[in-house]
């Protein structure tokens, strides 16, 4: 079986699992990996400077951060159902089927992931959101983006 | 009468002129008075004609014209007159026959010299024409003379030709030739353009400009036209001022050409009097003087408290000598700040600097007193870059994140905004905003009620986003405390739960053209390059100063 396929029915897996979290509106198939040359490239610019402005000894830079688009749609997968799982109640109206996902590697520290989900107008409305995992892909806190 | 009324209305619009000088001495960057009103009087041309009839005929030297002042005029005297045998029986069988042409200079004769001719004279130098001489018998058409005149001139035509016949030309007795035909004499003064330049017209403080003052033609033949510069008026721009050039600057160049050359200190209005070819006459020009321009720079423009910043004055043109008058030190708080006071003797001052302030210079140079200022920021800490390291910068971000109830709930707090702006005016003011229409803990304003571009031109933008993000630690985030949690509801602020601040610039806030400090409790955040247009967003850098290694709300 060619690593082609075993993505491609973990990512079936996983998406059934991730229906429960869903909107019902939402609840296709869609590809979670979001791409698109312009925002890719500010999702990443995004995370990179979020990391770099986070560090708490002041010393990363955006450049240190080594930061790439996911386009494996297992991980992509795991991180919005990661996200969407924190979405409850009132919240889960703003899941997400999709996002620009990035791995970031910080010299001297974990591999992470975030997901960049870009502000709309709604409905729902949702503000520009830079959501932050751990490398088992567990939701560690959402940030977002003041005007 | 109609010639009184026109001089009448030519002393009105000079007295108007005069008025308008009085009026306009308002000081540098008044209007210069209007160009004086020229009014021409042109010398008079005389053409008449002579028409002798006989030997015996004088026609009187009659005033014709009159010339007060030095002329140069070309007259003319034209024409053939028939001369015939008269009718005296003497003559015989000569009687009535026709002898020939007879012009304008007449016959001559050794007993009686010309005679038969037409006169033409003047008071200064006396006789002008004509007259033929001895042995000449060729006759002419046209005589022309070309010279300069004075006074009243006199035009007759002087009997002839003269002779000792018994039978005729005596009194009771026939003459003894007959004429047909008539002589015109012109009298023409030359006309004579005046005119007036300065090169250049547009000189930096005390250059010299050179008026030139010209009159075409400069000769006529050998003559050299008359003409005197009588007087030279100057309307300064502002106060009074003897003028650059008087007349007895101008020196000759040629016949035709006088020039002064002098320093100009002020801008003004030149007007040359000069009396050309007998006819007053009048030229105005203006002159535009570029006032001295008094520079003062600090540098560095911005220290730690005690480093030294060097005060230079300097003066544009560099030529010119000066001195400062004063050096005047105001801190933006307080008092002092400086090391020691800058002396007026010294251009270049080094002091050590313990406030920010501004740094004033005087100097009066001539009719000019300059001002000048630089202004110094002292702050904590330098980021060496030149809008962050500013301290009037950094006390306006300071002054809006203190009006940003930052330590209050969530909900309370409140983004401000500011921005140097440079209004209508040109003035470049530096101002905070408060209680923009939909400000809210997340949003410094909202954009469909409140436009900055409708102040002035926007040139710097800053605003506060009044939380502090979660920190990254070595293996773990560090959350933000609850506390820092974004309100849910607020314009701007997130609708799901649990949000934290992110730690930078929206890709809203980036998407504005002018440059941005944005200001949050652990970092500042600089657009100092920012976005021309939409598609360069993905790839805007701005930098992210922390707040915990220099602080750039700080200042002294």
């Amino acid at each position: 079986m060619s690593t082609k396929r075993t993505q491609g029915v973990l990512a079936i897996v996983l998406a059934a699992t991730a229906g429960a979290f869903l909107p019902v509106r939402t609840a296709v198939l869609e590809y979670p990996c979001r791409a698109g040359s312009d925002t890719a490239t500010l999702a990443l610019n995004v995370v990179k400077s979020g990391l770099a402005a986070s560090d708490s000894a002041g010393s990363l830079e955006p450049q240190d951060v080594n930061a790439s688009l996911v386009t494996d749609s297992v991980t992509c997968q795991a991180i919005v159902n990661s996200y969407n799982a924190a979405r409850v109640g009132a919240d889960s109206l703003l899941r997400v089927t999709s996002g620009f996902v990035v791995r970031a590697v910080i010299p001297s520290a974990d591999t992470a992931y975030a997901m960049y989900l870009p502000a709309t107008p709604g409905p729902p409305a949702r503000t520009q959101e830079v959501a932050h995992f751990d490398k088992a892909f567990q939701l560690l806190l959402i940030q977002a983006g003041l005007n | 009468m109609f010639l009184r009324r026109q001089l009448c209305y030519g002393m009105l619009a000079l007295g108007a002129v005069a008025c308008e000088a009085d009026r306009s001495a308002t000081g540098p960057g008044g209007h210069l008075p209007g160009p004086p009103v020229f009014e021409a009087i042109t010398q008079p041309t005389v053409s008449l004609t002579l028409t002798p009839t006989s030997s015996y005929q004088n026609l009187p030297r009659d005033s014709v014209v009159y010339y007060p002042k030095y002329t140069l005029v070309t007259v003319h005297a034209t024409g053939l007159l028939q001369e015939y045998y008269s009718d005296a029986a003497g003559w015989d069988t000569l009687r009535g026959r026709s002898i020939g042409s007879w012009d304008a200079a007449g016959g001559y004769s050794q007993a009686y010299g010309c005679n038969g001719n037409v006169y033409v004279g003047f008071a200064d130098p006396g006789f002008v024409g004509f007259c033929r001489g001895a042995g000449d018998t060729v006759k002419h058409d046209t005589y022309t003379a070309q010279l300069i005149v004075k006074g009243t001139g006199t035009v007759g035509w002087d009997r002839g030709p003269v002779t000792d016949l018994a039978f005729c030309d005596k009194p009771g007795l026939p003459p003894c030739f007959v004429f047909t035909g008539s002589h015109t004499v012109s009298i023409t003064p030359e006309p004579v353009n005046f005119d007036v330049t300065a090169n250049p017209t547009t000189a930096n403080y005390k250059d010299t400009v050179t008026v030139t003052a010209t009159v075409s033609p400069g000769q006529v033949g050998t003559l050299n036209v008359p003409w005197t510069i009588d007087s030279v008026k100057w309307a300064p721009a502002f106060g009074t001022q003897t003028s650059p050039c008087q007349w007895s600057d101008f020196v000759t160049s040629n016949p035709g050409t006088r020039t002064c050359r002098k320093p100009f200190t002020r801008t003004g209005t030149l007007t040359v009097f000069a009396t050309v070819n007998g006819v007053a006459a009048q030229k105005a020009l203006t002159i535009t003087v570029t006032p001295p321009q008094l520079n003062v720079t600090a540098a560095p423009a911005s220290v730690t408290p005690s480093q030294n910043v060097t005060f230079t004055a300097s003066v544009t043109p560099s030529t010119i000598t000066w001195n400062l008058s004063t050096w005047t030190w105001r801190p933006d708080s307080g008092t002092g700040g400086i090391s020691a006071p800058c002396n007026w003797w010294e251009k270049t001052c080094s002091r050590g600097m313990s406030k920010s302030g501004w740094m004033r210079a005087t100097a009066i140079i001539g009719e000019y007193t300059l001002n000048d200022s630089a202004h110094v920021s002292v702050v904590p800490c330098l980021t060496n870059d030149s809008i962050l390291d500013d301290s009037r910068i950094r006390r306006k971000l300071s002054q809006a994140w203190n009006n940003s109830n930052s330590n209050a709930t969530a909900s309370q707090r409140l983004e401000q905004w500011g921005m140097r702006v440079r209004l209508p005016d040109g003035r470049i003011v530096d101002s905070n905003f408060t209680n923009l229409p939909g400000a809210t803990p997340c949003k410094a304003f909202d954009e469909q009620l409140f436009n900055p571009n409708s102040i002035g031109t926007v040139l710097l933008t800053w605003h506060t986003h009044p939380f502090k993000p979660a920190t990254k630690g070595f293996s773990a985030w560090i959350p933000a405390p609850p506390g820092e949690l974004l309100p849910i509801g607020p314009a701007g602020c997130p609708t799901g739960q649990n949000g934290g601040a992110f730690p930078g610039p929206s890709d809203a806030d980036k998407n504005h053209p002018y440059q941005q400090i944005i200001v949050d409790k652990t970092n500042a955040y600089w657009i100092d390059h920012p976005p021309t247009n939409f598609n360069q967003l993905a790839n805007l850098v701005y930098q992210t100063k922390r707040r915990n290694k220099c602080d750039i709300l700080t200042y002294n």
